[in-house]
């Protein structure tokens, strides 16, 4: 009986302890940035700001904040030569050396665009990068360290850049069965000086009917090279039942609907493995009637 | 005999009138035989707002077109200031992957959690490389792994490939995700870390063009250490790097 109650008074202390103790876990990285993109369109000489939000909601760390390049593909370059001048930290001022970002701080930082009258009128590929410095140990181990990145588009032009883009690819099958998919490979590539939204749909028209697909508004740098992808979870598919002969559209818009892009293809649809299987349906049927009815 | 092909031709036909329609998709676009309103910037208001620091337009009654015209300047949060109420959240846990201790000859495993959370604007990239491999204060460095390149299956910083030998040696890594590129997702498949040191590119190794999402994926260390491999104490840098799906 006594050593009952021992064993009840135990359970109890570690019920209590476990629900009350802090949970132990191993220290994160958690930054979220407000906006993700800022597009700018500016004339030589004028200047304009952008504020950014980062807030942190893991744990206390060194962080630092510097303008990185962009590649025509949207991603980090090593190219620190071209790294704007006319794009500053206007406030704080210290965030481009490494400062304590503690736990559930937030960070207003404000940037400063001012294109001199004499700069090249041109698309400026920047970001705004906020770099995490590891932690060092006394152990073998690997330090990670966090960037998060806020591309800054640039247009510094007087009345508009010239924008143009081609289809570069514009693949399917000629022939599907009528229960496939149809798989497409479609690539648009920029052809102009500027970068742009692509809006619009594929149009798919049958004998009966028709459909739209709309796409996904990416953005395509200068001289980018991009797919096109459905707004739908299968980027680059469209499913259903088709039969007979299909025209597919493709019908872009370069941003706002000036510029058109459009190209046709045409596919057919057969329901082939659907008739295979009927053919040797039938072939047992009548192999197996002549059994029957002759089974010598 | 007449009978099965009677049947088989009603199924045929009765199964093409159900599905002759591909199923219509949802467009954006308002239409009629008079008009049709296609997706553009349909703007509300036409002034400007401005203060210390910020500065915000507000598009009402105006193109783009028309204000930039007018003041020199546009800017926008992302696609039709779909960015500028977003925003991208990263997370990694742990800062450290402490791989104490070691043992020459059995392999570690040890796991990395990426947690990926944006808004209105859709997509974002992940990229992943090491500053260097994983090196001691003497210089002493623990090779990139090259999977079961002894088995004639190499892998390199852009392919995966199996390790599973005792006899390869190294530092790789797996991601498991559904964001993941599919050779990533392989079990027991590998590749060593792209290098800052060699000039290499970070990879991407989680990626998504969809917005409103939450993403996860587990990036899996595993460091086999040589026998002949010198005791000391080694080091390197992970860099996780997110970008807003441009």
């Amino acid at each position: 009986m006594k050593y009952n109650k021992t064993v009840l008074l135990n359970l109890l202390i570690c019920i209590i302890l476990g629900k009350f103790a802090p949970a132990a876990r191993a220290q994160s990285l958690s930054l979220s940035l407000t906006p993700p993109l800022t597009e700018v369109m500016i004339k030589p000489g004028k200047a304009i700001s952008q504020t950014f939000t980062l807030i942190n909601n893991g744990d206390d760390t060194l962080i630092k904040a510097e303008f990185k390049t962009l590649n025509e593909n949207g991603n980090l370059s090593d190219q620190e030569e071209k790294i704007i001048p006319w794009l500053e930290i206007a406030s704080p001022s210290l965030v481009a050396e490494p400062f304590l970002f503690k736990k559930g701080e937030q960070l207003k930082l404000v940037v400063n665009i001012h294109p001199p009258a004499d700069t090249p009128q041109q698309d400026y590929y920047q970001s705004l990068a906020f770099i995490t410095l590891p932690v060092a140990g006394r152990h073998t181990q690997s330090n990670i360290s966090q960037i998060l990145v806020s591309p800054i588009l640039i247009s510094v032009t007087e009345s508009g850049l010239p924008k143009s883009a081609k289809i570069a690819k514009f693949n399917f099958p000629s022939i599907i069965d009528s229960f496939d998919s149809l798989n497409i490979d479609l690539v648009l590539k920029n052809t102009g000086r500027a970068f742009f939204h692509i809006n619009g749909q594929l149009l798919l028209k049958g004998l009966i009917g028709r459909a739209k697909y709309p796409i996904i508004p990416r953005i395509h740098l200068s001289g980018q090279e991009r797919e096109i992808l459905l707004d739908s979870p299968q980027t680059k598919r469209i499913s259903g039942f088709f039969l007979g002969k299909y025209s597919l559209i493709a019908d872009f818009a370069l941003d706002e609907g000036s510029i058109k892009i459009v190209e046709e293809k045409v596919f057919f649809a057969l329901p082939w493995k659907l008739l295979v299987i009927l053919t040797v349906i039938i072939i047992f049927s009548l192999a197996w009637n002549k059994y029957r009815t002759n089974p010598k | 005999m007449i009978k099965t092909l009677k049947y088989s031709l009603i199924l045929i036909f009765g199964f093409c009138l159900l599905n002759l329609r591909p199923s219509l998709a949802g467009a954006q676009d308002m239409s009629s035989e008079s008009y049709q309103l296609q997706g553009g910037n349909f703007n509300i208001t036409s002034e400007s707002g401005t203060s210390s620091p910020a500065r915000l337009i507000d598009q009402i009654g105006q193109t783009s077109a028309q204000i930039f015209s007018a003041k020199g300047i546009l800017l926008q949060s992302g696609f039709l200031n779909k960015a500028s109420g977003s925003s991208l959240n990263f997370t990694v846990n742990p800062v450290i992957v402490n791989f104490d201790p070691l043992t020459a000859g059995e392999a570690v495993y040890k796991d990395i959690f990426i947690v990926v959370e944006n808004g209105d604007f859709p997509g974002y990239s992940v990229l992943l490389s090491q500053n260097q491999p994983l090196t001691s204060q003497t210089g002493e460095q623990i090779p990139d792994t090259v999977c079961d390149a002894l088995k004639n299956k190499p892998c390199s910083v852009y392919k995966s490939n199996l390790w599973q030998e005792k006899l390869s040696y190294g530092l790789g890594y797996h991601v498991k995700s559904q964001n993941t590129p599919r050779e990533f997702n392989k079990e027991y498949f590998f590749r060593p870390f792209s290098s800052l040191s060699k000039k290499e590119l970070p990879v991407v190794f989680m990626q998504s063009v969809e917005k409103k999402i939450k993403n996860s994926a587990v990036v899996t260390l595993k460091l086999h250490l040589s026998p002949q491999q010198a005791i000391s104490i080694y080091q390197n840098e992970l860099i996780f790097t997110a970008i807003p799906g441009i």
